[in-house]
């Protein structure tokens, strides 16, 4: 026991790491890579997670392989925590995380269990920009914001606090629609199947890359679906221009800006973060190697043939826009608080 | 759309023979084996693996790539019988209705009937599933589009209905065992207030417990335990009557054909409606074969054979029920369903009404997929059925340290946090002392799925139709159904006691048992846990309340009637107490508590040196000392043990899965340790 102990020591003293390591040398001794994922295998953001990690290997240097660690809980907190709190800052660790709990402190402030300064992480950047979409069966008697505001409307979700939910909370602030949300459904997929049984007349799809987006699009072209509002600057392509952007129906200026504050939220799409404090270098790598990654021809092929969309944001950029939403002026901010807010009942 | 549309036919052949081409079967194969593999492994189910060989698939024309994939998630529970029968420590949260009589069996000697038995049936309830399912397709669509909310309700409420029947000669005791799982369920964040219940301010509880530590500290953590006390190994006398037991086993498969031709449909069923995962289903047929099958209220638990086949045909037969909402909906029937889904994505596959027209020859190439790799799957097993056998000739010095390290590592799948553990050793507590005192554990496990899933499909039925819901012909069928399951083997209980009359008459002086202990507990838990209520958002009060003082009365009820009754009238004649019953050997009680101060003291080791030094270290050092210390065994096998089981135990969880293990002490004392990269230390 003793043996093995000294040589315990020896070795760490061989391997502490030298003053003056370049960042490059450091990607070459790093040995292994680990990519955090903020939710469990098999959804939305493993994917993208997996697929980044088999690609920006080859954009760093010395090609260290990528783990893959999936640390679901509380939406995305837990991971979140524990890259700000023990994740090593040595630019040997990042992740995939929720985007809704970047902004979750600025919005949630108390009732949150955070314990970061979301402003504090590096942004590498995201695969996409998200946008939303609000859809309704086409048999239902609500087929627009109009409608709503004169007939009740049934919309799924899976909790209170999902952006599902909160979008039509959003709406229904706005423009005095009467959407009530039903809450308790499992997943995305159970709340569009049930827009498809009838048990509910819509549905807002928060990220408009998630794995219904095709069905979507195919109940379209069928006739069962209609998209009914986009939540997004401008018409997306695939949306086309003819379903109008959220701010095409405003009814005055000021609302603008709580719009903005919210795409600006989804425009982190789904961000990839390195923890607060990690070496100018190395992270001026991460984030290059991001970048190569992003516009990678393998991966855009292996994107394309997996349905993904890409639209990508880069680190700095995203870093700018974090920035931006916590800069939000109070008075506005207090508006979207009271809208985002989960209502007590 | 008639069942026997020649394009059908056309498409299902054309399927099989796309299947049965060399390169696919090897990929199947392959699959089958991998399945195989991580169902042994406690804790660790097919999701972990599907995920992990995805990207792998990527390549493959669909057919080749769902084939691999489902052929690794089909026989998963297959590989889960082994443990189950053998040690009577099922390895995830299905298998473990196979405990019962399977782990009865093997302990008399008759392991290698059971395995063989529970791989026959295996086989043949995988093939009517999947006959099920290739017969069915064409209804898919108009079938699950009536199946909303309140049937699905419905569904929840006739699942939970089956608590009388699981709780056997102990009915008050099983229906608060199944409420108090139902609380346990509604721990966590409720989705319709946003309420945190129940969660002590923890964010790891935020999503409520977790189902595959809650079912390995409930049943293989007191078995283990249990084990370390009686110190022999699983099987009494020598071996088995191997060669016989095999045929007997297939014999009894094929004797009981219909039974496991109803389990197979019942457990495709269930398994197509999602949340209902295999941790219900096989109580659910176990609980269906004890009502229908001749005597089987008497010798059920006892090592009946039927009480193998009916959980194995039916858990066996979920996956093709499973595939039903992933394929026509693009609803996941289960977590493993949920990574199929990427999948199909990956392969320009949309879920819905594609999937039985333009793509139907994709689809049926999955139903022959899952048949087959049941078929490969289970005959592997049956064919080494006599060598898996006398896996229960090993000492106990062996199985104990390393099933406990599988099983602690397993529960850390759960979310992969400390908080794994303690509510594995909780559970375990909680377990052992249900086992030790009678109280039926499958309840609680009943609870605790369909808890969560009866509290949120009320809230959809009662916000989108009032009270309406309750008016759909299905609705009320299953209604009415429930309401018979729940009733009959009540009333049927307190008619064997001479009616309630003579119920009353038989109380007598107050006396006090050390197996009113649990009741005690639980009443001070659950007493504890509905005066928190009132700090809930007011719509997340209604269910915890009403479960929860619907557990107080019946609880009380329990404790007084045992209290009170005269020792004479005590147990219902000829009923069986439907869960395990501790058995020491008739050892001493000193003995006994003795051994078990031991086990627990080994098992806080265990956490410590996780702590402190990481998983694998600790691990070997676990196995070896064990070994050593409780049994002496020669030092050259105890190396040989530890590091295989070392090794293993690395390269599956740390190389394959990549599980990140909690921070250690070692590492924050010593900056160091974490550069050397030391398996497990971080």
């Amino acid at each position: 026991m003793r043996l093995t102990l000294a040589g315990l020591l020896m070795s760490a003293s061989l391997t502490l790491p030298a003053a003056a390591q370049t960042a490059e040398e450091f990607y070459c001794d790093v040995g292994e890579m680990r990519m955090v994922v903020s939710s469990s295998a098999g959804g939305g953001y493993d994917t993208f997670g997996r697929l980044v990690a088999q690609y920006m290997s080859r954009h760093l240097p010395c090609t260290p392989n990528f783990v893959i660690e999936n640390m679901p809980g509380g939406g995305g907190v837990r991971a979140g925590n524990y890259m700000y709190d023990s994740a090593p800052r040595d630019g040997s660790t990042i992740a995939i995380i929720d985007r809704g709990i970047m902004t979750a402190p600025l919005l949630y402030g108390e009732s949150t269990e955070t314990t970061f300064n979301a402003r504090e992480f590096n942004l590498l950047g995201s695969l996409v920009k998200e946008i939303g979409v609000g859809m309704v069966r086409s048999e239902s008697a609500v087929q627009s914001i109009e409608d709503a505001k004169s007939t009740k409307a049934f919309f799924g979700a899976s909790g209170v606090e999902t952006d599902s939910a909160m979008y039509a909370r959003l709406v229904n602030s706005l423009f005095d629609a009467q959407i009530e949300t039903i809450t308790g459904y499992a997943g995305q997929s159970e709340y569009y199947l049930a827009m498809e049984q009838g048990e509910t007349d819509g549905l807002f799809m928060s990220g408009f890359s998630g794995p219904n987006r095709l069905q979507a699009l195919q109940a379209r072209e069928r006739g069962e679906v209609k998209f009914f509002v986009q939540f997004a600057r401008e018409p997306d392509a695939e949306i086309g221009a003819d379903v109008p952007t959220i701010y095409e129906l405003l009814e005055n200026e000021e609302d603008g800006q709580i719009i903005d504050l919210l795409l600006s939220r989804l425009t982190l799409g789904r961000p990839f973060i390195a923890p607060p404090g990690v070496p100018a270098d190395r992270l001026a790598m991460l984030r290059d190697a991001f970048a190569k990654t992003v516009s990678d021809p393998d991966l855009l092929a292996e994107a394309e043939r997996l349905n993904f969309r890409i639209s990508p944001v880069l680190g700095e950029e995203a870093q700018a826009q974090l920035a931006g939403v916590y800069e939000t002026p109070a008075p506005i901010l207090d508006r979207v608080r009271s809208i985002v807010a989960v209502p007590q009942q | 759309m008639d069942a026997a549309d020649p394009s059908m036919l056309e498409a299902a052949a054309s399927a099989l023979v796309t299947i049965l081409d060399p390169q696919r079967l090897v990929f199947l194969v392959c699959g089958v084996a991998l399945g195989l593999l991580v169902g042994i492994l406690p804790g660790i189910g097919g999701t972990a693996g599907t995920a992990l060989l995805l990207p792998f698939t990527f390549g493959m024309d669909p057919a080749t790539a769902f084939a691999f994939l489902l052929g690794l998630g089909a026989v998963n529970s297959i590989g889960d019988t082994i443990p189950a029968v053998l040690f009577g420590v099922a390895g995830g949260a299905s298998g473990q209705a196979t405990v019962l009589d399977g782990h009865q069996m093997a302990r008399r000697g008759e392991g290698g009937r059971a395995l063989s038995a529970a791989y026959s049936a295996s086989l043949m309830g995988g093939l009517f599933g999947a006959l099920l399912l290739g017969v069915s397709i064409p209804l898919f669509r108009p079938i699950l589009t009536y199946v909303q909310s309140p049937q699905l309700l419905a569904l929840s409420l006739f699942g939970i209905s089956m608590v009388a029947l699981l709780s056997g000669s102990t009915p008050l005791r099983g229906l608060a065992a199944a409420g108090f799982g139902i609380l346990l369920a509604l721990v966590g964040s409720d989705p319709s207030t946003g309420t945190s219940r129940w969660t002590f301010g923890t964010l790891y509880l935020y999503d409520g417990l977790p189902l595959v530590p809650v079912a390995l500290g409930l049943f293989a953590l007191p078995e283990l335990a249990d084990l370390a006390v009686r110190r022999t190994a699983f099987a009494r006398g020598g071996g088995d009557d191997v060669g016989s037991g095999m045929r007997a086993g297939l014999g009894d498969a094929l004797r009981n054909w219909f039974l496991i031709l109803r389990c197979s449909w019942l457990g495709a069923l269930l398994g197509a409606i999602p949340g209902i995962g295999s941790s219900v289903v096989d109580w659910i047929a176990y609980g269906h074969a004890m009502s229908t099958e001749k005597g089987a209220r008497r010798t059920f638990g006892t090592g009946d054979v039927r009480g193998v086949i009916a959980p194995e045909a039916a858990v066996c037969a979920k996956d093709g029920g499973a595939l039903v909402p992933t394929i026509v909906f693009g609803v996941p029937g289960s977590s493993s369903m949920a990574i199929l889904l990427v999948a199909f994505i990956a392969h320009g596959l949309v879920p819905g009404p594609d999937m039985i027209t333009r793509n139907l020859e994709i689809t049926y190439s999955m139903v022959w997929s899952l048949a087959i790799a049941n078929v490969f799957g289970a005959g592997i097993c049956f064919l080494l059925s006599r060598q898996l056998a006398k896996i229960a000739l090993i000492p106990f010095s062996i199985i104990i340290p390393v099933m406990l390290s599988l099983i602690v590592i397993g529960a850390f799948e759960g979310n992969r946090s400390w908080g794994d553990l303690y509510v594995l050793l909780t559970f375990g507590l909680i377990g052992w002392l249900m086992k030790q005192t009678r109280w039926p554990r499958p309840p609680l496990i009943l609870g605790l799925v369909l808890g969560g899933m009866i509290e949120r499909y009320l809230f959809i039925a009662t916000t989108r139709y009032g009270t309406s819901w309750l008016l759909g012909p299905l609705v009320i069928v299953l209604l009415t159904l429930a309401a018979i399951v729940f009733l009959v083997p009540l009333v049927r209980q307190i008619r064997e006691f001479g009616g309630v009359g003579t119920l009353v008459g038989a109380f007598g002086r107050p006396r006090l048992r050390a197996s009113t202990l649990f009741g005690v507990v639980l009443l001070a838990v659950t007493g504890y846990m509905v005066s928190e209520v009132d700090t809930f958002a007011r719509r997340a009060q209604l269910v915890p309340e009403l479960v929860g003082w619907t557990v107080l009365v019946v609880v009380a009820a329990s404790l007084a009637l045992e209290a009170f009754r005269r020792p004479a009238t005590s147990g219902g004649r000829g009923v069986i107490h439907m869960d395990l019953v501790a058995d020491h050997d008739g050892l001493a009680g000193p003995v006994i508590g003795r051994r078990l101060a031991r086990f627990f003291v080994w098992l806080l080791a265990f956490f410590a040196g996780m702590a402190t030094v990481g998983v694998f270290v600790t691990m070997l050092a676990f196995i070896g000392g064990y070994m050593r210390l409780e049994n002496r065994e020669p030092w050259v096998r105890v190396l040989m043990v530890a590091l295989g089981a070392t090794v293993f135990a690395y390269l599956v969880f740390d190389r394959m899965l990549s599980i990140p293990w909690p921070p250690t002490l070692i590492a924050d004392l010593v900056p160091a340790a974490r550069s050397l990269d030391l398996p497990g230390i971080r």
